[in-house]
């Protein structure tokens, strides 16, 4: 046999000194694999967020804004015609509707009131029937549009299309549209775009409060009950706006829609989902930036280990060196063996380290109450990780391979 | 005496033999010892900015506002504060107190436009909250006119707090709008906030009376523009003596039954309880930095043990030439030492470098103390000498017949 044919051999002969000694290589391995889960774990959840910030917003909510009077009682405009205003002043809100709520006597549901933008504002869809008019809209006809589970509970047992609806506190309404049920993910997801039935979620209202933030009062936001009627039949101002704008223009517009009402005298809160903002802040790319350079560090330090480690190693192969000079193998053989194996035997340290990163990644995602942070596999992180870790492994291999070229069969057997 | 001597030259020449090793493991303990010094330099520089800023934002601070954070009232109401309560609440505590008006608005000049929080307070103010200045002066009471912009209200204008000196400022709000020319700079008490403000996405969620530590305020004497329907509040600082909630009290006491329905909070309280987070973060990352360093230990005894397996025949020859077991064991201590030693000395002096290329990107740079220093290298070498001790007592329970079988 050719010893050069040998090539694919010194990379199994690496990923078996692996497992033949998995204790002593996971202890000079560690930095390696240590530095690769901190380059990917940072990476993957900032991939996955803005991906599923940015591509799935009517999955996660991820373009809706609400905004609320202050002082949480108030109207948040003083009429519902000032929202065109709204429209026409800030063109990045795409959609945009007012809600006045009212809750229903013995029930959790609300009773909203709405315009025809609504529907649109809040990403809900017809399963049957039609929206308003804006006749019905200006004349506060006795109309009403189901959500998904009102229909349910109110109509058991058949088709709540054209039926009169009648609830405590109300004059009898005519049902002119049934909503499908929302994606659960958006149910679940307040204002802030928090999962309530996230086992942390109370923890990181707690956190919230403590840094000024008490959760708005929006039960309606996340039930799937309430009835839609048109807004004059509540006869009240908008006490709160839905609007849709694009995810990655969320944040810049915020400031904007709080200058637009300060100038009118209105005080506002404005509430959007917290890691939207973050994932889409330009600063956090310096941030995570962090991790590559900690990574760069972990490998710089692992190189430094295997290459210790592996030129001890000549010593204990010196027989099997000196057999392959014997059998032919010259010193450019010699070396590309160690050079090989010691590449394989970092790669295998980000083998190990890849994974254990992107494991991090989901346990992290677990852990975080919002809806909107998720996790991807960074493919092109993971491939500048296994490409830096095997290079790093070449360098690694150096001394140890001009020190088994070194090697005198003669002076080996010699002594053995 | 002599003896050490004699160990202390065999270990030189050892080391001397085999230069490639010996700089290799030179250069392991140097990454391991950079790599700790680094981290506990992180941490404890973080731990240290974050004090300090939160003893910048005043520890004996509080305010009264007549706007619960997240309460209700109905509106409008006329506020519950009033002229002369500053005073009232100043007495009451033993310190010194301001009134202000605080509302949102919108800020203009030289063509860029910001949201800020307007601050219509006086002079009072500066003593009261602490306020430190990045340039100019703070207004007179009687000075229509002067204004104040927080440091990243000034950059966002006018470029740098030098270059917002003396230029002109609009302010505007519900309706009306008034100019300003601003007379003074204030710092911003939080590190590098600016850089990272982008960050902070619950600042819109937040009720105005909340917003006076964000950064982006505007101050102008209380005769100033009537910013409509803002929120009164009294700020307070009270003698660092005094409990944060017998503060609180009397502050309410002092206004009767009007402070029974204001909202009255001292900073204390949310400084501590930040301090309590940032103290469990520190805990945590120095139990992951301790779990880390013992790995990196029991690498360095791996590596060591495997040195010292390979030069067995070495051994039993100077075992054959009379050293005793306590000479083998001392000699490879003593190169353990002086390698590890070598190593940590390039180590730590490398460590300030590479903390300022990983911090050039947080919001604060590296700075290492001499206690941090002569933790890590103390107690690095012991743990060099702990992991050289197994290699080297299993070096000196060496038969030499045995070893020089290696031969």
């Amino acid at each position: 046999m050719r010893p050069r044919a040998r090539a694919p051999l010194c990379v199994r002969e690496a990923a078996l000194e692996v497992a033949r000694r998995p204790v002593r290589s996971l202890l000079v391995l560690q930095a390696i694999i240590l530095g690769s889960a901190a380059g990917i774990f940072p990476r993957a959840i900032y991939r996955g967020s803005r991906e599923a910030a940015l591509t799935r917003s009517g999955e996660y909510a991820s373009d809706r804004v609400i905004v609320g009077a202050a002082d949480g009682e108030g109207p948040v405009l003083p009429s519902w015609e000032a929202i065109d205003e709204l429209l026409r002043e800030r063109p990045e809100i795409s959609a945009a509707a007012g809600i006045a709520e009212r809750e229903i006597e013995g029930s959790s549901a609300f009773l909203l009131g709405a315009d025809r933008r609504d529907l649109d504002a809040r990403r809900l869809v017809l399963r049957a029937g039609r929206n308003f008019s804006e006749d019905e809209i200006s004349s506060g006809a006795p109309v009403c549009i189901l959500e998904a589970q009102a229909a349910k509970r109110l109509f058991p047992s058949g088709d709540p299309l054209e039926k009169t609806l009648e609830l405590p506190g109300s004059e009898p309404l005519r049902v002119i549209g049934v909503l499908r049920e929302r994606p659960r993910s958006v149910l679940r997801s307040d204002e802030l775009g928090l999962d309530k039935d996230h086992a942390l979620g109370l923890f990181a209202q707690a956190v919230f409060a403590s840094l000024g933030v008490a959760p708005a009062d929006l039960a309606w936001l996340n039930a799937d009950g309430n009835v839609l009627v048109p807004w004059r039949r509540l006869g009240a101002a908008p006490r709160w706006l839905v609007l849709r704008i694009a995810p990655e223009r969320v944040r810049t517009a915020i400031p904007d829609l709080q200058r637009h009402f300060a100038l009118r005298g209105l005080d506002v809160v404005v509430y959007a989902n917290v890691a939207l903002q973050i994932f889409t802040a330009p600063e956090l790319e310096a941030l995570v930036s962090v991790s590559r350079d900690i990574f760069l560090l972990c490998l710089f330090m692992g190189v430094v280990v295997v290459a210790n480690v592996a030129l001890l190693s000549v010593r204990e192969r010196r027989r099997e060196i000196a057999i392959r000079r014997a059998e032919g193998a010259t010193t450019a053989d010699i070396v590309l063996q160690f050079l090989v194996e010691s590449g394989v035997f970092c790669t295998a340290g980000a083998a190990i380290g890849v994974p254990l990163g992107i494991l991090l990644a989901w346990a992290r995602v677990s852990l975080d109450p919002s809806v909107l942070v998720r996790w991807a596999i960074p493919w092109r992180d993971v491939a500048a990780t296994f490409a830096a870790t095997f290079a790093g492994g070449l360098a690694a291999g150096i001394a140890p391979a001009w020190r088994a070229a070194r090697l005198d069969p003669v002076e080996v057997f010699s002594r053995a | 005496m002599r003896r050490l001597r004699a160990r202390i030259l065999l270990a030189a020449g050892s080391i001397r033999a085999r230069p490639l090793e010996s700089v290799l493991m030179a250069a392991t303990f140097a990454v391991v010892f950079c790599a700790a010094t680094t981290a506990l330099g992180l941490l404890r520089t973080g731990r240290r900015e974050i004090d300090r800023a939160l003893a910048k934002l005043g520890q004996d601070v509080g305010q009264a506002v007549d706007a619960p954070s997240a309460g209700r009232r109905r509106r409008p109401r006329p506020s519950l504060l009033e002229e002369g309560d500053a005073a009232r609440i100043a007495q009451a505590l033993g310190g010194r107190a301001a009134m202000a008006t605080v509302a949102l608005g919108a800020v203009s000049a030289a063509g860029r436009r910001s949201s800020a929080i307007v601050v219509a307070t006086d002079p009072e103010w500066r003593e009261v909250a602490g306020v430190e200045l990045a340039a100019g002066r703070f207004f007179e009471r009687s000075e229509r006119g002067a204004c104040l912009l927080d440091d990243i209200l000034a950059r966002d204008l006018f470029g740098s707090a030098e270059k917002a000196l003396g230029g002109r400022v609009r302010l505007e709000r519900a309706g009306a709008a008034e100019e300003f020319t601003v007379r003074g700079v204030v710092s911003d008490p939080i590190f590098e906030r600016a850089r990272f403000r982008n960050l902070d996405p619950l600042a819109s969620a937040r009720p105005i009376l909340l917003r006076v530590l964000d950064g982006i305020c505007a101050y102008i004497p209380r005769s100033g523009i009537d910013p409509g329907n803002g929120h009164s509040l009294c700020l307070a600082r009270h003698p660092a003596s005094l409990a944060p909630e017998e503060a609180v009290r009397r502050a309410r006491e002092a206004l009767g039954e009007r402070g029974e329905k204001l909202f009255a909070w001292a900073r204390r309280t949310w400084i501590e309880r930040l301090e309590k987070m940032a103290a469990y973060g520190e805990i945590f990352s120095s139990a992951v930095w301790t779990i880390v360093l013992a790995l990196a230990l029991a690498l360095v005894a791996t590596i060591a043990l495997l040195a010292v397996s390979g030069r067995a025949a070495e051994i039993g020859i100077r075992r054959a030439e009379g050293a005793t077991r306590a000479d083998v064991c001392a000699q490879i201590l003593l190169e353990g030492l002086a390698v590890g030693g070598g190593g940590a000395l390039l180590g730590v002096a490398a460590s300030p470098a590479v903390g300022a290329w990983l911090s050039r990107n947080l919001f604060f740079r590296m700075s290492l103390r001499a206690e941090d220093v002569l933790l890590v290298f103390g107690g690095g070498l012991l743990g060099v000498a702990l992991a050289y001790l197994a290699p080297a007592l299993r070096a000196a329970r060496l038969e030499p017949v045995e070893a020089l079988r290696e031969l």
